[in-house]
């Protein structure tokens, strides 16, 4: 009897994921989608991803996009339209009507992003609650703006970018923001605004001309490395916040680093945070 | 033998979870509907047309419309529409040429030829859940926005009916909370703050007691909620105190009866509570400035919960007249007049307590 009772518990213990599965529990599917790049003018691509693991990185594959996503079928639906004539491709993955927003089976969902190095793009990355790796070297980025919610996001070029960039923007909220080898972004102005976290903006990588950033961060830590051969000035305006101005000179109301008129290439920061720690380290990581 | 029997209901119950699990092959008809709504693939054939195995399209050869197969399915020429495996890959060869989209279920597209549309692996067709397709939705910020502004105003809505039932059926109370907030200020926010921080010791505390008599853990579930209730309940009652203190001061005149100056206060002051809430909400669409305006608000609110708090735990929601009124030394000046100045009269002096 014993024995019996044992075998259909088993049976039940077996039934149970089906029957679970049945109620509402994650569907998950995977599907990649991906467009053929038939010429060399520039596209706008904009990506949407609410939570999950993102990772974007560039290609020489002839592709507009390659997309891979792993996804609650019962939240979401993949995002992919393309205007051929506005040359402009939406991506991502959007909310169902009446799904949850965020929960912890989310942290198993998976955005995975190729995009081509050829093609000169304007990129407009719009994340959720997401844990980001972007490798943005090598494309060739017209400008470029990222937004973060509550985001772990690490930003890197690891090449130098393939054009020069007249914008990019990061807006982040509350989210611990990593941002390395800025210098490959080879553009004009970088600006980044921050909720609270921590903003660590690493500007190594290979100098072709000045940089102006302009760093905004309510609450937090604010920390720029500049390579030693950068002059770097410093421009502080804050409220409630620290600044850790070792090696650096204030002239004129802003702080200069020793080497700023003899340096062959320069980093004006206007750096402004209410609460919080603003630091300069020189060397890089 | 029971042995036996109770393996087949077991075996019984488990090959229909099982087949579940694995997805049954269903009808073609759903199948093409699945293609329809959730890949959005048009001009497709009816369901007794799909070829039962692969397909081959050669070179030289022009196909117009959606070419569906259950096997595997090769390019070689041109096909004017969208080319669908339902379980195998598509290769599009060299020199082939799909004008619309490639999608394989279950296997991958391979394309050394050329693909107009978009080329789409899929690991199963998409789900449809509802006998209408779902809603999708793609929020621009003026829609987060809108969103955000909703919930506030929602939430302000349901605080404000919140507040009616406290000042109808609790009245009393909500008095002797704001009369302890405004003799007992400082008193009630730190009483507040350290209310806050001893809420969860003292629950563990009220679990431990409870579990060392037998009788007492039966009732633990029961305590955990009865504890969440009374808390809820002084956070709302002190939240709703701060709300029609700070509303009274900012609408002094009048001469309404006192219920409705008491309802007038509660609502401004609420609504004073909600107006940064309001603004971070309105600026959804720049998260830097909603963020701060955000972390503000919440600023203001725990301030005036905290207080709240410390002032409904002193007056012990309420019910514990003599904190606020014992300390008032005011009106007992005019007993004490020879001459009656309120008409008072010698017998109905009010007894002078020792907390006064």
């Amino acid at each position: 009897m014993i024995r019996s009772l044992a075998t259909l518990t088993l049976g039940a213990v077996l039934l149970a994921p089906a029957t679970m599965s049945a109620q509402g529990s994650p569907l998950w599917r995977t599907v990649d989608i991906s467009r053929q790049l038939h010429d060399s003018l520039p596209q706008r691509i904009r990506v949407q991803y609410g939570a999950g693991r993102v990772d974007v990185r560039a290609s020489n594959d002839p592709l507009l996009y390659s997309m891979h996503l792993r996804y609650d079928e019962r939240r979401a639906a993949p995002l992919h339209r393309y205007d051929a004539a506005a040359r402009s491709a939406v991506l991502g993955l959007e909310t169902r009507d009446g799904a949850q927003r965020f929960s912890d089976r989310d942290d198993s969902g998976e955005l995975r992003l190729v995009l081509p190095a050829s093609a000169p793009l304007d990129l407009d990355l719009q994340l959720g609650g997401t844990e980001s790796r972007l490798d943005l070297g090598g494309l060739t980025l017209r400008s470029l703006r990222l937004e973060c919610g509550a985001t772990d996001a690490n930003v890197m070029f690891s090449q130098p970018n393939r054009t020069r960039m007249s914008d990019l923007t990061i807006d982040v909220g509350a989210a611990d923001l990593l941002a390395l080898h800025l210098a490959n972004a080879n553009a004009d102005q970088i600006r980044v605004h921050g909720g609270a976290g921590v903003i660590d903006l690493d500007f190594s990588g290979t100098w072709t001309h000045d940089l102006a950033v302009d760093a905004k961060l309510a609450i937090g830590n604010l920390v720029l490395r500049v390579p030693s051969d950068v002059g770097v000035r410093v421009d502080v305006d804050r409220l409630l916040a620290g600044f850790d101005h070792e090696g650096m000179v204030k002239r004129d109301g802003a702080w200069y680093s020793t080497n700023y008129d003899a340096a062959p290439h320069k980093l004006d920061v206007h750096a402004k945070t209410f609460f919080g720690q603003i630091e300069v380290h020189r060397g890089g990581r | 033998m029971r042995r036996l029997f109770a393996g087949l209901c077991a075996l019984g119950f488990l090959i229909p979870g099982a087949a579940g699990a694995q997805g049954a092959r269903p009808d073609s008809g759903t199948e093409l509907e699945r293609l329809r709504k959730g890949e959005s693939v048009a001009d497709l054939p009816s369901a007794d047309s799909i070829a039962a195995g692969g397909r081959t399209i050669p070179a030289g050869t022009t196909v117009n419309g959606t070419v569906l197969a259950r096997g595997p399915i090769v390019v070689a020429g041109q096909v004017n529409g969208s080319v669908v495996s339902l379980a195998g890959d598509v290769t599009v060869q060299r020199g082939g040429v799909v004008t619309g989209d490639a999608l394989s279920v279950g296997g991958q597209v391979i394309a050394e030829g050329t693909v107009g549309g978009e080329m789409r692996s899929m690991s199963s067709l998409p789900t449809l859940f509802a006998a209408s397709a779902p809603t999708l939705i793609t929020r621009t910020p003026f829609q987060r926005t809108m969103e955000s502004a909703k919930m506030v105003a929602a939430t302000f809505g349901v605080l404000l009916i919140v507040a009616i039932g406290v000042l109808l059926f609790a009245g009393p109370n909500l008095d002797e909370v704001v009369g302890v907030l405004e003799l007992r200020f400082a008193r009630a926010f730190w009483v507040g703050l350290l209310g806050q921080v001893l809420l969860l010791p003292a629950l563990a505390v009220l679990i431990v007691a409870l579990a060392l008599t037998l009788i007492g853990v039966l009732l633990i579930p029961f305590a955990i909620v009865a504890y969440g209730i009374a808390v809820a309940g002084l956070l709302t009652l002190g939240f709703l105190a701060v709300a029609r203190l700070v509303g009274g001061s900012v609408n002094r005149e009048g001469d309404a009866t006192p219920r409705a100056r008491a309802l007038t206060a509660l609502a401004i002051g609420v609504a004073v509570f909600f107006v940064l809430w309001m603004v971070a909400a309105l600026l959804t669409w720049s998260p830097l400035a909603a963020t701060v305006i955000r972390a503000a608000a919440l600023a203001m609110t725990w301030v005036a919960v905290t207080l709240g708090f410390g002032a409904a735990l002193l007056s012990r929601a309420g019910t514990h007249r003599r904190v606020a009124t014992g300390a008032r030394p005011v009106e007992l000046a005019s007993w004490q007049t020879p001459t009656p100045l309120t008409g008072v009269v010698a017998a109905r002096r009010p007894k002078v307590t020792e907390a006064s």
